[in-house]
C-alpha cells in the first residue's frame, strides 16, 4: 500500500509539469506597442529629419559655406575644415536620415494612403523628398526606387543616379499633390504637424517651394527641364512659401534643446566653430548689422580666422579671442526659410524673365526676412538706393544672379548653411571663398560626402569611392 | 580534485542486490575513522555472494545474512575496503584511501557521481583550496586553480565584478557568461554599472556576493556533454556551487573567520620624469600635458593668475606624484557559521560581514556587504526535507571611469611637474573650479571625487525548499522549488560643473541625477527521479529523469533629470527639466525534460547517456522545442587489465559528445515601436516634444523563425596516475562547434532599417587542457603538493553570412573591436601609416607619418594558453601555498597608454630625448610627370625631413610611426595570484579545551605582476566593457588594480 502511494505521488509530480503551452506565451513586448498610429510616427521622423539637417549637416554647411571655421585651440572639425573626410564621418547622419526619417515617413506614406488621408500622406510626401533631396544633393547617388524595403527582403538596395532621383522627386510630389483633399477620408493632424501645424495651404506652398528649388538646381545639368519645370510652376499659379517652414518645439534643456545647440554647445562646449575670415570680412566690410548677431565677440572683441586655419599657433590667436557663434537652446531648425524661399522666386524671375513676377521685390523681401529672422528691423536700410545691398546695382543677369546668391549665402548662415554650400557649386557665388588653408585637395573645393562606411560595408550595391572633389551631377 | 573527499548529503548510488531468502538480519553503522561522521552510500556486501545493500543518510545499514555466510565487505569510494565479520549493532570505521582516487564530483542537476564513471572532464575546487587566500569573491578565488576557465577581474574598485569563461568564447552576440547553479537552483549573476565611455561604473556581479565561507565546493562543468542537462542554458559550460551543511556529529560547530587586508595600487602608469608642463616645446601654463621643456629645477610661475597673484612652484619632476595620490585601502572582513546535527537533522548558519574601502582617498569608493544564511533538514526513514535561506545586502559605492569628468581621467592629465595631494583643497582659490589650471575638459581630480558618485544598495534573497522521497530502495523522488530575488536602487550623480570667470574652461556640465530601481527574479522548480536498478553482477545503472520549469523575469524604472539647479544637493527634485522616465521589462520561461543513465560493466566501463528537451518562450510558437542530446564512454583500464598499481596507479581514457544552446533573447521574434528617442553625435532629442508623444517604426526587424544556438562538443581524454597517486596527470582534448549563432545583423540602414536577427555563422573553440598533479615530497611532518593548470584555446569564426564581412563587437570608433571569417574572436582594426610597396612609412612635409586611408587588423584579444601553478607545502605545523597566474598572448586596448602618449607623460615619449628626428625608414611621396609636364603618378622619396621638437607632440599623439597600435598591449603577464602563509595551533595544545582549532595566516593577493615590455601602463587583466566578449576589448580609463596583504584568523570551537 505504502508503495502504493509512492508512486501515485510521483507520477503526480510528471504530469503537473507536463502542459506548458499557456505558460510559455510570455513572449510580448511590453516595453515597445507592436504597433503605433501613423500620426504618432510622423512628428519623430519630422524631428530625424530636423536632427540631422539642423545638426550635424549645419555643421558640415557652415564651415563648407564658410561661415565658420574651425578654431585653432581645438580639434573637432579639423577634417571637415581641412577637406579631409573619412567615409565614416557623417555616416551616422546618413544612417538616422533613412532608418529614422525617410523609413517612418514611407510607413506614414503606405499607411495613409490606404487609409486616404490624402492630407496627412502630402505631408509624409513632402518631408520625405525634402530630405531626400538633401541626401542626393550630398552624395550625388542615392539608394531610392529600392530602398526602404527591408520588411519585403531588400536588405542591398541599388544606388540611383541624382537625376533619377530628381524626376522621382518630381513624380512624387506631383502624385501626393494629385489627391482629393475634400474626400471625407482626409483628417487633420493639427499640432501633431510640428512644421504647420495641419495647416494644409502651407504644405501645398511648401511643395511648390521644393519643386521650384528642385528645378533651380538643376540649370546646369538639364536646362531645359529647369526651365519648363519652373515654367509650369508659374503657369499653374504656384503659392510659394511665405514664412519659414521650421521646427522649434525645443525647450532649454538636454534632449529637448535645438540639436545643433545640444552637440556643439551644450556638449562640445562651443569651443570649435569660430567666424570664418569668408563670411565675417563680406559682413564687416559692409558694415552688416547681421555680424553681431551671427558671432558672438571674442575676449579682445570681434576676430576671425582665415577658413580652414586651424593650425595657427596659439600665440597669434590665443585661446577665447576668436569670435564664435551666437547658437541658441531653442532656436528653430530650418527646412525651408522666408528669405530662401524669396531668393529662390528672385533667382526663377531673373532666369526667366518671360515669368510674371518682380525679381527686385522678391529679393528685397530675402534680404529683410534675413534680417528679420535674426531679430534686426535695419535691412531696409541695405537694401535701399545705394545700400550695401542695394538690388539695383546688379546691372547685368549674371550680377543680379551673383546679387541674389550672394545674399541667399548670408541668410543661411545660423539656418540652413548647407544651401550656401550647394549653391556655391551650383552658381559659383559668392566669388570671394577661399580654399581651406589646410586642404588636403589641393587648390580645390570639396563637392560632396564621401558614401558612408556601414553603407560600404553593408550595402554591395554602394558604388565605388569617389572623391570629395569631385562635382555632382548638377554642379557647374 | 587532487584530495580524497568525503560524499556530502548526496547519494552516490550503486547496484545492489535485493534480498529473497530467509536469512539473520544484521544492522550496524558506518563512520568515518577520521572524524567520525556518518558515511552515505558505502557500499555493504555479504563475502561470496551478491547479496548487499547501501548506508542510508545517517550512515546506517540493515542485511540479512544466509546460511553461512558471515563476513561483509564494506567499501566507500575514497576509503580503504574492510572485510569484518557481522555483529548485531556494529560499527564500521573506514579510513581514508589515499591511494583510491575514484573522487565524487557534483554534477549536473546537483548529482554527485563518481570521478571515475564520468565520460568527461569536471573540475573541482574544495572549500580550503577556495578560502585559503581569504578573498571576497568566490570567484577570483578560483582563479589558476582550473584549467580552461579564464577569471579576471575588472578593476581594483572594491567590488569590482569578475568575467567567467570556460572553454573560450561561442557566441557572437549573445552571452558567453557560464549558468551559475547554487544547490541546484540557478542564480542570477547581474552586474549592475555601466559601461558608457562618459562614466564607466562597476557595482560587481551577484555571484562575487556570495560568502566564499559558505561554499563547501565549486564544480566547474566546462564542455557541453558535461552540461548537456541543463540544455539551452548551457552553452558556456555551467558552474555549480555546493554550500556547506550542517553535519550529524551530535556536536555544535562554530568557525569564526576574520581577515584584514589592505590595498595599494597594483599597477600604476610609469611616467616621463624629464619634460614638464606644456605643449609643442614650449612652457604654457594652461596646458594639460608634459609638452613643455626639460624640467630644470628653477621656481616657476605656475596655474592661471587669479585676483593679480599666481602660485610659484620648483619646475621639478614629481615622481610618485600620482601613487601619492591613492590612499592604503582596508578590508575587514568577519564571518561566523554555526553548525550541528543530530540523528534526523542538521543545521547551517552563518552570517558575514565585509568592508572595504579602496584605494581612493575618502570613502567614495567602497563595498559593504552583509550576507547571511540558514539551511536546514530533516529526515524521517522516507522523506527528507530541506530548507534554505540567504540573505545579502551590498552596498556599494563606485567612482566612475571613463572620459570626461572621471578621477582618472583627470589625473592622467595632469603635468609632471605638479604635486597632485596639493590640488586636495578643491574649494581654494587656485585649485577651484574657475582657476584650476587648465581650460581643456579637466577639472581637478579632487572635485570629481567629492561631488560626483555613484552608489547601489541591493538586497538579494534566495534559497529553496526541497523534499526527497525514498520510493524504493533503487528509486528516489525529488522536487526542489528554488526562488532567486534582487532588488536594487541605484543612484547616480554629477555635480554641476560649470566654471565661471577669466579662466573657466568653457565646457559646461549641467549637472545630473540618475536613479535606477531593479527587481529580479528567477523561479525554479525541478522534479526528478534518481534510480539504480539491479540488472546483474556486473552490470549496474543508474540514471536520474525529471522536469525543470524556469522563470525569469526583470523589471526595472530608471528615472533621471539633467541640469541641476541647487549646487551640491543630489536629488531628482533638484532640476526644472523634464525627468527622462526609461521603464524595463524582460520575462521569459522555459520548460525542459532531461533523462540521463549511466551504465557500469564491472566498474571499469562506463557509459553515460542522456538528453534534455527545452520548450522554451523566446522561441516561435510553433517551434520552441530543442532537444540536447549526450553520450560518452569512461574506460578504467587500469582496473580492467592487470597492472603494477605502485607504478601505474589508475589510468582511464574518456570519451564524449554533447549538445546545448543558447535561446534568443525575449521579444526578438517582431519589429515593434519604440518610443521615439532621436540620438545624434553629442546628444539626444527625446519626445515628448511640444507636448505629444511619438513612437518611432523600430529600427530592428524581428525574426519570426529564430532558432537556438547550437553547441555541438566533442571531447577526448585520460586520467594518468603514477606512483602511487604522486604524480597524476589529466587531459582533455575538446573541439566545439557554435552554430545558428544569434546576431542582430547590421544592415544598411538604406533598407529602412538598421538591423535585423538572423540565426548564421558558426564559431569554434578547440584546446587542450591540461592538470598535472605532484606530490614530489612527502613525509610524516613535511608534505609538498604541486599542480600546474595549462589550457590553449584556440578560437576561430569558422563561417559568418555572406551577409557579414565582420561583425561588430564594441569597441571605439577609432579602434574597431570586430569578429570575421577566419580570425578568433575580437580582433582590433585601427588607423596605421601609410606605406610605399617597399614598407616604408610615408610622411608628409613634416615628416609626420601620415595615416593610411584603410584602417587595417591590428593584432587579437585572445590569449594564446593561459598556465596556473600552484603549489603547497606543510611543515607539521605550517603551511604555505602560493598561486602563480600565467597569461600569454592576446592583446588589450589600453586608454591609459593612449593619453598617457597623448598628454606627453609617457616614458616612450623621450625617444630621442625630443629632439628633432627623422622617422626611420620613411619616405616622401612626389609627383611623377610626364614629358608635358602632367602628373601621370607617385612616387616616393627617401624623406630627409627631421620632425621638428614642437611637432613631436603630434608625433606621439597619433602614436608615432605604429599610430593606433601603439595603444594595444600585450596582455601577457605572470602574476603572484596568491601567497598564504600559516600556522595552526598544534591539536595536543588544544585537547579538551574549549577552542578545537586556532589557525593564524598571512595572506597575500596581487603581490606580484610582471607585464611584458611595451606594457608600462595598466594591468592587463582591467576592463571596462562589462563581463561578455565585449570586455576583452580593454580599459577606458578603469581604476588600477590592487595588491592585496593581510592576516586571517580562524577559530573554530
Amino acid at each position: 500500500m505504502k508503495r502504493n502511494f509512492r508512486f501515485i505521488l510521483a507520477t503526480l509530480l510528471v504530469v503537473h509539469f507536463t502542459s506548458c503551452d499557456s505558460f510559455l506565451d510570455v513572449n510580448i513586448d511590453k516595453i515597445n506597442p507592436s504597433h503605433a498610429p501613423y500620426e504618432m510616427v510622423l512628428a519623430p521622423a519630422v524631428a530625424s529629419s530636423a536632427t540631422v539637417i539642423g545638426g550635424q549637416y549645419v555643421v558640415l554647411g557652415s564651415l563648407w559655406a564658410q561661415h565658420f571655421t574651425q578654431n585653432n585651440t581645438a580639434n573637432q572639425y579639423k577634417t571637415i575644415d581641412g577637406y579631409r573626410l573619412t567615409s565614416s564621418d557623417f555616416n551616422s547622419s546618413f544612417n538616422e536620415l533613412y532608418s529614422g526619417a525617410l523609413n517612418d515617413y514611407q510607413i506614414v506614406i503606405n499607411e495613409t494612403k490606404a487609409a486616404e488621408d490624402w492630407n496627412t500622406h502630402l505631408i509624409a510626401v513632402a518631408m520625405q523628398c525634402y530630405t531626400y533631396q538633401v541626401l542626393v544633393d550630398l552624395y550625388d547617388k542615392i539608394p531610392f526606387t529600392e530602398a526602404l524595403n527591408g520588411t519585403n527582403g531588400n536588405i542591398s538596395p541599388k544606388y540611383d543616379d541624382g537625376s533619377v532621383v530628381y524626376d522621382g522627386l518630381i513624380t512624387r510630389l506631383n502624385d501626393a499633390l494629385s489627391k482629393n483633399f475634400t474626400a471625407a477620408s482626409n483628417t487633420n493632424i493639427g499640432t501633431k504637424d510640428l512644421v504647420f501645424g495641419g495647416d494644409m495651404a502651407k504644405w501645398i506652398q511648401f511643395v511648390n517651394t521644393l519643386k521650384l528649388k528642385i528645378y533651380l538646381r538643376q540649370i546646369n545639368a538639364r536646362p531645359a527641364i529647369a526651365q519648363s519645370g519652373i515654367g509650369q510652376l508659374y503657369t499653374d499659379g504656384a503659392d510659394f512659401l511665405t514664412e519659414n517652414a521650421q521646427i522649434n518645439p525645443f525647450l532649454p534643456e538636454v534632449k529637448k534643446q535645438n540639436p545643433f545647440y545640444g552637440s556643439e554647445v551644450e556638449y562640445l562646449g562651443n569651443n570649435n566653430l569660430r567666424a570664418s575670415k569668408t563670411l565675417f570680412n563680406y559682413l564687416n566690410t559692409n558694415s552688416d548689422t547681421r555680424l553681431d548677431k551671427i558671432y558672438a565677440p571674442g575676449s579682445g572683441g570681434h576676430k576671425a580666422l582665415a577658413q580652414g586655419d586651424y593650425l595657427a599657433l596659439s600665440s597669434a590667436y590665443p585661446n577665447g579671442i576668436l569670435s564664435e557663434g551666437r547658437f541658441g537652446e531653442t532656436d528653430p531648425v530650418y527646412f525651408i526659410s522666408l528669405a530662401e524661399s524669396n531668393f529662390l522666386q528672385a533667382e526663377a524671375l531673373v532666369r526667366y524673365p518671360a515669368l510674371t513676377g518682380n525679381a527686385k521685390a522678391k529679393y528685397d523681401a530675402g534680404v529683410i526676412a534675413s534680417f528679420t529672422r535674426l531679430g534686426l528691423t535695419d535691412g531696409l536700410s541695405f537694401i535701399a538706393n545705394l545700400g550695401s545691398y542695394d538690388f539695383g546695382a546688379a546691372n547685368t543677369t549674371e550680377k543680379k544672379i551673383e546679387a541674389i546668391i550672394t545674399q541667399k549665402w548670408i541668410a543661411s548662415a545660423k539656418a540652413q548653411p548647407i544651401e550656401g554650400f550647394f549653391d556655391f557649386n551650383r552658381t559659383g557665388y559668392p566669388t570671394f571663398f577661399t580654399v581651406s588653408a589646410n586642404s588636403a585637395i589641393g587648390a580645390k573645393f570639396p563637392q560632396r560626402l564621401l558614401f558612408a562606411s556601414d553603407e560600404r560595408s553593408r550595402n554591395p550595391n554602394t558604388p565605388e569611392q569617389v572623391s570629395i572633389d569631385a562635382k555632382v551631377w548638377w554642379a557647374k | 580534485m587532487r584530495k580524497l573527499t568525503f560524499l556530502l548529503t548526496c547519494l552516490f548510488l550503486v547496484g545492489v542486490g535485493l534480498v529473497h531468502a530467509q536469512s539473520r538480519s544484521v544492522s550496524g553503522k558506518v563512520v568515518s575513522a577520521d572524524d567520525g561522521q556518518p558515511i552515505i552510500g558505502a557500499t555493504i556486501m555479504v563475502k561470496g555472494t551478491t547479496n548487499g545493500t547501501i548506508t542510508n543518510t545517517d550512515g546506517v545499514f540493515k542485511i540479512s545474512l544466509q546460511g553461512n555466510a558471515k563476513n561483509l565487505i564494506v567499501s566507500y569510494v575514497g576509503m580503504k575496503t574492510v572485510e569484518l565479520e557481522a555483529t548485531s549493532n556494529m560499527t564500521v570505521k573506514l579510513q581514508l584511501d589515499e591511494l583510491m582516487i575514484d573522487e565524487v564530483v557534483v554534477t549536473a542537476i546537483g548529482v554527485s557521481r563518481s570521478q571515475k564513471g564520468l565520460s568527461y572532464s569536471v573540475a573541482q575546487v574544495k572549500s580550503e583550496d577556495l578560502i585559503r587566500g581569504g578573498d571576497r569573491s568566490a570567484l577570483n578565488s578560483l582563479q589558476g586553480k582550473i584549467a580552461g576557465v579564464s577569471i579576471s577581474s575588472s578593476s581594483g574598485a572594491p567590488g569590482a565584478s569578475s568575467r567567467v569563461v570556460l572553454r573560450g568564447y561561442s557566441s557572437i552576440g549573445g552571452s558567453n557568461e557560464p549558468l551559475f547553479v547554487v544547490d541546484g537552483v540557478p542564480i542570477n549573476n547581474g552586474a549592475p554599472g555601466s559601461t558608457s565611455l562618459k562614466g564607466s561604473y562597476d557595482f560587481g556581479n551577484r555571484i562575487n556576493d556570495i560568502n566564499p565561507n559558505d561554499i563547501a565546493s565549486v564544480s566547474v562543468l566546462k564542455g557541453a556533454s558535461a552540461s548537456a542537462l541543463y540544455g539551452s542554458r548551457a552553452a558556456n559550460g555551467v558552474i555549480l556551487i555546493t554550500t556547506k551543511s550542517g553535519s550529524q556529529t551530535d556536536k555544535l560547530k562554530v568557525e569564526i573567520v576574520s581577515n584584514t587586508s589592505f590595498s595599494s595600487p597594483l599597477k600604476i602608469y610609469d611616467t616621463q620624469d624629464v619634460f614638464g608642463q606644456g605643449w609643442s616645446s614650449n612652457h604654457e601654463l594652461i596646458e594639460n600635458g608634459s609638452w613643455g621643456p626639460k624640467m630644470d629645477g628653477t621656481q616657476r610661475l605656475w596655474g592661471n593668475v587669479v585676483d593679480n597673484q599666481q602660485q610659484f612652484k620648483p619646475f621639478a619632476a614629481q615622481k610618485s606624484n600620482v601613487l601619492d595620490f591613492y590612499d592604503l585601502g582596508q578590508t575587514y572582513n568577519n564571518s561566523i557559521a554555526i553548525s550541528g546535527g543530530k540523528d534526523k537533522a542538521t543545521f547551517y548558519t552563518s552570517y558575514s560581514n565585509i568592508y572595504d574601502d579602496g584605494i581612493l582617498p575618502t570613502n567614495a569608493d567602497h563595498y559593504k556587504r552583509n550576507a547571511f544564511t540558514m539551511k536546514g533538514s530533516v529526515k524521517s526513514d522516507f522523506i527528507t526535507t530541506s530548507a534554505q535561506f540567504n540573505y545579502i545586502n551590498k552596498k556599494v559605492s563606485a567612482s566612475q571611469g571613463g572620459q570626461g569628468y572621471s578621477v582618472y581621467n583627470n589625473l592622467l592629465q595632469i603635468p609632471r611637474d605638479f604635486s597632485i595631494v596639493d590640488l586636495k583643497d578643491y574649494k581654494s582659490t587656485f585649485n577651484n573650479l574657475d582657476n584650476y589650471y587648465t581650460p581643456y575638459s579637466v577639472v581637478n581630480p579632487y572635485y570629481t571625487l567629492a561631488e560626483d558618485g555613484n552608489t547601489i544598495n541591493e538586497d538579494k534573497v534566495f534559497g529553496n525548499v526541497s523534499i526527497e522521497a525514498n520510493l524504493l530502495k533503487w528509486l528516489k523522488a525529488t522536487v526542489k522549488v528554488g526562488e532567486d530575488f534582487s532588488n536594487y536602487q541605484s543612484l547616480t550623480w554629477r555635480a554641476i560643473t560649470k566654471p565661471q570667470g577669466f579662466n573657466a574652461s568653457s565646457t559646461q556640465e549641467p549637472g545630473s541625477v540618475d536613479r535606477v530601481t531593479s527587481y529580479t527574479n528567477e523561479f525554479n522548480v525541478d522534479a526528478f527521479l534518481t534510480f539504480s536498478p539491479t540488472i546483474s553482477e556486473s552490470i549496474t545503472m543508474n540514471g536520474i529523469a525529471g522536469f525543470n520549469v524556469n522563470s525569469r523575469e526583470s523589471k526595472t524604472l530608471a528615472v533621471g533629470v539633467i541640469g541641476l539647479d541647487l549646487p551640491f544637493f543630489y536629488e531628482l527634485t533638484n532640476s526644472s527639466s523634464t525627468p527622462t522616465v526609461t521603464p524595463g521589462y524582460s520575462q521569459r520561461r522555459l520548460v525542459g525534460a532531461y533523462f540521463q543513465t549511466d551504465v557500469a560493466y564491472k566498474n571499469y566501463l562506463f557509459l553515460n547517456a542522456g538528453f534534455r528537451n527545452d520548450w522554451s518562450s523566446t522561441l516561435p510558437k510553433d517551434a520552441n522545442s530543442f532537444m540536447y542530446p549526450t553520450i560518452g564512454l569512461s574506460f578504467v583500464f587500469t582496473d580492467a587489465f592487470p597492472v603494477t598499481k605502485d607504478i601505474f596507479s589508475f589510468g582511464k581514457l574518456r570519451a564524449s559528445y554533447g549538445m546545448t544552446g543558447n535561446d534568443p533573447d525575449p521579444y526578438s521574434l517582431l519589429s515593434v515601436y519604440p518610443k521615439s528617442l532621436i540620438t545624434y553625435p553629442f546628444g539626444e532629442l527625446s519626445f515628448p516634444l511640444n507636448g505629444m508623444n511619438a513612437y518611432e517604426v523600430g529600427n530592428t526587424i524581428g525574426n519570426p523563425t529564430l532558432k537556438p544556438e547550437l553547441t555541438r562538443e566533442f571531447e577526448i581524454g585520460g586520467d594518468l596516475r603514477f606512483f602511487n597517486n604522486r604524480l597524476g596527470v589529466d587531459v582533455t582534448y575538446y573541439k566545439r562547434n557554435t552554430t545558428n549563432q544569434i546576431l542582430l545583423v547590421p544592415i544598411a540602414h538604406s533598407s529602412g532599417y538598421s538591423s535585423q536577427w538572423m540565426n548564421l555563422g558558426n564559431v569554434e573553440n578547440k584546446g587542450l587542457e591540461l592538470l598535472v598533479n605532484v606530490t614530489p615530497v612527502k613525509t610524516k611532518s613535511f608534505e609538498w603538493n604541486a599542480s600546474i593548470t595549462f589550457s590553449n584555446n584556440k578560437n576561430k569564426v569558422v563561417e559568418l553570412s555572406p551577409l557579414l564581412e565582420k561583425v561588430s563587437l564594441g569597441g571605439l570608433t577609432t579602434m574597431g573591436f570586430f569578429a570575421s571569417v577566419g580570425k578568433p574572436l575580437g580582433y582590433y582594426e585601427g588607423t596605421v601609416a601609410e606605406k610605399d610597396s617597399k614598407g616604408n612609412i610615408v610622411v608628409d612635409a613634416s615628416g609626420l607619418p601620415v595615416a593610411s586611408a584603410t584602417k587595417e587588423v591590428l593584432g587579437y584579444a585572445q590569449a594564446d594558453f593561459m598556465m596556473g601553478l600552484s603549489n603547497s607545502l606543510t611543515y607539521k605545523d605550517f603551511s604555505m601555498s602560493f598561486v602563480f597566474d600565467i597569461r600569454k598572448g592576446g592583446l588589450i586596448y589600453s586608454r591609459t597608454a593612449d593619453v598617457n602618449y597623448f598628454v606627453g607623460n609617457a616614458p616612450q615619449t623621450l625617444y630621442n630625448d625630443r629632439n628633432p628626428f627623422i622617422v626611420p625608414n620613411s619616405v616622401q611621396k612626389v609627383p611623377v610627370y610626364n614629358a608635358t609636364g602632367l602628373v601621370v603618378g607617385t612616387d616616393y622619396i627617401e624623406n630627409r625631413t627631421p620632425i621638428a621638437a614642437e611637432k613631436i607632440c603630434d608625433y606621439w599623439n597619433n602614436g608615432g610611426s605604429d599610430m593606433d597600435r601603439t595603444w594595444l598591449l600585450d596582455k601577457s603577464n605572470i602574476r603572484l595570484r596568491e601567497l598564504v602563509i600559516g600556522y595552526s595551533l598544534p591539536k595536543k595544545i588544544l585537547a579538551g579545551k574549549f577552542i578545537s582549532g586556532v589557525n593564524l595566516s598571512l595572506i597575500g593577493r596581487n603581490l606580484l605582476l610582471f607585464t611584458t615590455k611595451d606594457n608600462r601602463f595598466v594591468d592587463p587583466e582591467s576592463s571596462t566593457f562589462g563581463n561578455n566578449i565585449a570586455g576583452e576589448f580593454g580599459e577606458f580609463s578603469s581604476s588600477p588594480s590592487v595588491r592585496n596583504i593581510g592576516f586571517s584568523l580562524k577559530v573554530t570551537l
